[in-house]
């Protein structure tokens, strides 16, 4: 006797009739997502950057100059950053661990968002 | 495929660089004075995991590593970060480490990031004058039945 196993996606009709004509909603919605998520990376990275008189930590900041529509950079901007980035004792990684986590982050808000912006139908 | 394993199989991918004197595995107290250069250090970073499709069915594992290449001259310094990121985006044979003799069990991509060279600090560390560092990646997908795909 066969078995039949039926895979099946549900919803996607539903969710592009929902965003058609939403579709600035949506990219409002992720360039929202995008900046809370770039915000809380530069403060995670000035919470556990190394210390010392507060000028490494102080110049970790968001580049205005890059701000585009869903994408945002930051950085950070005294001269021995990178050092103490790649090579400091017990904080090195400060900078990446923010911005992997940031992924996380955003993947999760994105997701929120585009289920907010489906229900509203 | 654990950490071990990767780390392993980079170290070994990474000496068929011709010219490279060593490559390091980095641990807490490693000191890098007086050594040959040019040489490698790869050092394990953070490894995050996710959740892939709904009931747990898969998981993405990012395992992260930082290479860092030391060199005597600015010209050898270039070369070698640059030949070691060429290398990196081969195919690397995934050598498992269970065993007392590591033996080859198929192999892995790894996304190698830029490359940062990092300036000098204090002149007289003379180790540390020519060094850059590579952030590499290397992304596997768990699924349910234990198959491990890229």
């Amino acid at each position: 006797m066969t078995l039949r196993m039926r895979v099946r996606v549900e919803g996607t009709a539903e969710l592009a009739r929902a965003l058609r004509g939403r579709r600035q909603a949506l990219i409002d919605g992720i360039d929202r997502d995008v900046e809370t998520t770039t915000l809380t990376a530069i403060n995670e990275a000035r919470a556990n950057s190394p210390y010392k008189t507060g000028n490494l930590r102080r110049q970790i900041q968001l580049i205005t100059q890059d701000t585009k529509p869903m994408s945002r950079s930051w950085g950070g901007f005294a001269e021995y950053t990178a050092r103490q980035e790649y090579e400091h004792r017990s904080k090195r990684g400060f900078m990446r661990r923010a911005q992997w986590n940031a992924r996380a982050n955003l993947r999760d808000a994105i997701q929120q968002t585009i289920q907010r912006l489906g229900g509203r139908l | 495929m654990q950490l071990t394993d990767i780390q392993y199989s980079i170290i070994q991918h990474l000496r068929a660089i011709p010219g490279i004197v060593d490559v390091l595995w980095f641990y807490n107290g490693l000191t890098l004075t007086d050594r040959v250069k040019p040489f490698f250090v790869v050092e394990n970073m953070q490894e995050s995991g996710e959740k892939l499709a709904a009931g747990r069915d898969a998981y993405q594992e990012t395992f992260r590593f930082q290479v860092g290449i030391y060199a005597d001259s600015q010209n050898e310094i270039n070369r070698k970060a640059q030949e070691a990121k060429q290398i990196l985006r081969k195919q690397i044979t995934l050598l498992d480490t269970s065993q007392q003799q590591p033996s080859a069990a198929g192999f892995f991509y790894a996304d190698p990031g830029d490359i940062v060279p990092v300036k000098l600090d204090d002149p007289t560390d003379v180790t540390s004058i020519h060094r850059s560092y590579i952030d590499v990646t290397v992304e596997i997908i768990i699924q349910d039945d234990g198959t491990i795909r890229q």
